[in-house]
């Protein structure tokens, strides 16, 4: 009995260990690279999300799944890995700052940067107290799938609701489907719908989608009830009832849904006059130099991560003479940056110069796809404005260089626990204070406007036996004083949440420095004394407020009026010493030449001497 | 590798003079008895005003001369001073060393034109170069002929130019970044080198003046 046992152990390990050797060398046919470098055709079954085929004359269609379809050929646990799929988990490596989610409510007068990655100044969907399923409700429009959308709902009720809407999986045709066809307005309209699991079938133009989950009752069975009803366009499946798809590695339109950006400065009828990014202009794509292996790690431009400095700005445009040089790629300009000392690349970012629009005395409002959700045509334009974007903002960044950046104020109700700022939900405040928070106030400036009276009378609801109640906006922070005054002062979690600006890429021709040291070194430029105003629903006597961007660069005010007006005196600097070269230079030639005269003459006279 | 060589260059230099002037002390007084010191340390001072019964060029071309040495103070002060403790040049040190760039350099064109002629190479010259460049016990015919301050200052005179140039022309749109690197090397290496030479220089004329007052009586 005892070797029975013993083999049957034996044996368990061992079939065991082969069948995992087994696993973990597994390829799907679409993973990996044979090098082949042309564009592998793309049509396949669909199936749905139990692994159905769908056919073109079955009864009852159901919606494509993603992870059944795509991940017939590719490993779909791997893409989940990917940057873009990846933001929920804390354990990732956050990289630089980059554009949150913002929470924004009208009445509360909250706008607070959300993101679960670890970037300074941001709070994760968790410290705001937002589900997965709430996540989805607020974010929907432009959120590419996988992450916040496959998680298991806790609630109850959200659960419920789960049911019926389904899980909003990876949409991998929303950047690799390059069909015109190709709608993510339709996947935003299916995402305000709450119809998760439909989002790639109907935006993917290959059937029509119709019903909306958020409207049908709880007791809908998506199995058997009839609510949202899939038709296939018939003329999709070919005679095997295989679909094709145009996949390709990601197309700028593509990208663009999710990463435009519309400076409000512009007026709508003008946007046509604006121009691209000079690389797109030039002929290159978003994703040759936004690149991803199979785990869909896309790489962000950045030296500290990914493949270091090959895919940056550097990277293409800088050779770095080794032997075997891996440095200026893709046939790039290396730019001479004639007259420009070297200390402005140890202070300053390529962008700095060459990227965003060129800097102005007032930073303009931009708005960015996914913050303010724009892209979404018909009916279900949304028409955002807060949070208020400013751009370019010229400021230090983390690697201690000043470059362009977006930036908003955050504005908050929270809980100081020591110097930790705890935010309070916009909901938990509404329960305590929505009487003084009044929603028909009229908007000034999209803010609904708050006075120190009503700061006052909200601090005084909120406030809590182990926490002092606290209100941020506009850079400062407001609590209680002695009292029951209302006091003012700055806090760290006040200051503004920015983001690098890459593009758009400027030509060299519109780049700073092509008026050579006049760009920024006068003392009214606009790079060191332009203005960003200090955005906050905070009415006081004294009006808008702003702040100078030599503040927001951690330069010297006066040190830098002082040295940008010394620019005045470049130029008799200049002649001076150019004058005065020439004079010593002359001098001193007549002298070489009266010695040369000298000797000379000496020569003569020996010789004269030995006639 | 330049902040060790501006330490070591400097440290040489003055260790150097002080050297020198152990070995060929000024005057005929006991080098170490403590008058003779302050004398000299008083004559050092009235050296750099001009005197009432001086023409007017002269005196004008005293003050040129130590409106240069307040600015070439200036410059290696914040030139080099930053360097030895590890930073770079920025900030109001860049501000006062660009200030004073141009003034120096004005100053040293005048000093070249006006003293051209006085430092000029003639026949005594040749007469005063002892037998074997050797030294005698009475003194240093290197510092105390003038042979060495002339040579110092047509030393100076052309090493003025790349030192003012590789700065003036990096302010114009001609070179690129790698030109720039050179020309901010460039300018490093020879403001060293002036420095450098300009300290003996400085340290000969002293020399020189103290033995002319002396022989004077």
């Amino acid at each position: 009995m005892k070797n029975v046992v013993l083999t049957f152990i034996i044996v368990c390990v061992l079939s065991n260990a082969i069948a995992g050797s087994v696993v973990g060398q597994t390829e799907l046919i679409g993973d990996g690279n044979d090098g082949n470098r042309s564009r592998p055709v793309h049509r396949f079954e669909l199936f749905d999300e139990n692994g159905v085929q769908i056919r073109a004359n079955g009864k009852d269609s159901k919606p494509f799944s993603i992870e059944k379809t795509c991940g017939q050929c590719h490993d779909y646990q791997k893409i989940e890995q990917g940057w873009h799929f990846n933001g929920h988990n804390p354990q990732v490596k956050s990289g630089r700052s980059g554009q949150p989610w913002v929470l924004t409510d009208s009445r509360t007068r909250t706008q607070i940067p959300v993101t679960a990655r670890n970037w300074a100044g941001t709070y994760t969907p968790e410290e705001l107290g937002i589900s997965p399923w709430e996540f989805l409700k607020t974010f929907y429009s432009h959120f590419p799938g996988g992450s916040y959308g496959q998680m298991s709902a806790d609630n109850p009720d959200e659960a419920i609701r789960q049911e019926i809407s389904g899980k909003y999986e990876i949409n991998c045709l929303a950047c690799h489907h390059s069909s015109p066809h190709e709608d993510q307005s339709m996947a935003a309209l299916q995402a305000a719908r709450q119809n998760y699991r439909w989002i790639p079938t109907a935006s993917s133009g290959k059937a029509v989608v119709e019903g909306v989950a958020l409207s049908l009752d709880d007791f809908f069975d998506p199995e058997f009830d009839k609510g949202i009803e899939v038709s296939y366009n018939k003329d999709v499946f070919d005679a095997d009832d295989k679909v094709f798809f145009d996949i390709t590695l990601g197309t700028n339109d593509r990208c663009y849904f999710c990463h435009s950006n519309h400076n409000l400065d512009v007026s709508e009828d003008r946007v046509w006059t604006q121009d691209e990014d000079v690389h797109l202009n030039s002929g290159l794509n978003c994703i040759d130099c936004h690149r991803n292996g199979d785990d869909h790690m896309i790489t962000r431009g950045v030296e500290t991560e990914g493949p270091g400095k090959s895919l940056t700005c550097e990277g293409c445009h800088l050779g770095d003479h080794t032997e075997m040089p891996e440095l200026g790629r893709l046939g790039s300009p290396k730019p001479l940056h004639r007259g420009i000392p070297t200390i402005h690349f140890e202070k300053l970012t390529c962008t700095a110069c060459h990227s965003g629009t060129w800097p102005q005395q007032t930073s303009s409002r931009w708005q960015t796809a996914r913050i303010h959700k724009t892209g979404l045509h018909g009916k279900h334009d949304l028409k955002i404005t807060q949070p208020h974007v400013y751009a370019p903002v010229l400021m230090k960044g983390t690697d201690d260089k000043i470059g362009p950046y977006k930036m908003f104020w955050p504005a908050y109700w929270g809980l100081a626990m020591g110097e930790k700022i705890v935010p309070i939900p916009p909901k938990q405040v509404l329960e305590k204070a929505g009487s003084v928070l009044d929603a028909d106030v009229d908007k000034i400036d999209d803010w609904r406007p708050l006075t120190m009276e009503k700061i006052q009378k909200v601090l005084l609801l909120l406030g809590q036996e182990d926490s002092r109640p606290v209100y941020i906006a506009g850079g400062k922070i407001y609590q209680l004083g002695a009292e029951g005054k209302i006091t003012s002062g700055s806090h760290v979690a006040a200051q503004p949440y920015a983001w690098p600006l890459a593009h758009d890429v400027r030509p060299a021709e519109q780049s700073l420095g092509v008026h050579l040291c006049k760009d920024c070194h006068t003392t009214d430029s606009p790079f060191f004394f332009g203005n960003v105003e200090i955005d906050t629903p905070v009415r006081t006597e004294a009006g808008a407020q702003f702040v100078e961007m030599v503040e927001l660069q951690g330069v010297d005010r006066l040190y830098m009026r002082l040295f940008n007006a010394s620019f005045v005196f470049r130029p008799i600097l200049k002649i001076v010493a150019f004058a005065s070269c020439c004079l010593i230079g002359l001098v001193v030639l007549a002298y070489i030449l009266r010695a040369v005269a000298a000797i000379s003459n000496a020569c003569a006279e020996g010789s004269k001497k030995d006639v | 590798m330049f902040r060790w060589f501006s330490i070591i260059g400097f440290a040489s230099v003055l260790i150097g003079i002080v050297l020198h002037h152990l070995l060929f002390p000024c005057g005929n007084e006991p080098r170490f008895s403590i008058k003779p010191r302050i004398n000299k340390k008083v004559h050092l001072l009235a050296m750099l005003f001009p005197e009432k019964k001086l023409r007017l060029h002269v005196k004008i071309h005293k003050l040129v001369f130590l409106l240069g040495l307040l600015s070439f103070s200036v410059l290696v002060m914040t030139g080099f001073v930053p360097l030895v403790f590890g930073y770079k040049l920025h900030g109001y040190l860049l501000m006062i060393h660009a200030t004073f760039a141009p003034v120096f350099i004005g100053c040293s064109a005048i000093i070249v034109l006006f003293g051209a002629g006085e430092y000029a190479f003639n026949k005594k010259d040749a007469e005063a170069i002892p037998p074997g460049f050797r030294c005698s016990g009475e003194g240093c015919w290197v510092t105390d002929t003038g042979i060495g301050a002339k040579v110092g200052f047509w030393l100076l005179a052309a090493m003025a130019l790349p030192v003012t140039l590789t700065m003036v022309l990096s302010m114009l749109p001609l070179f690129g970044t790698e030109g720039q690197e050179f020309l901010y090397d460039a300018h490093r290496w020879s403001a060293l080198g002036f420095g450098l030479l300009a300290i003996i220089e400085l340290y000969m004329l002293i020399r020189m003046g103290i033995r002319k007052d002396l022989n004077n009586g």
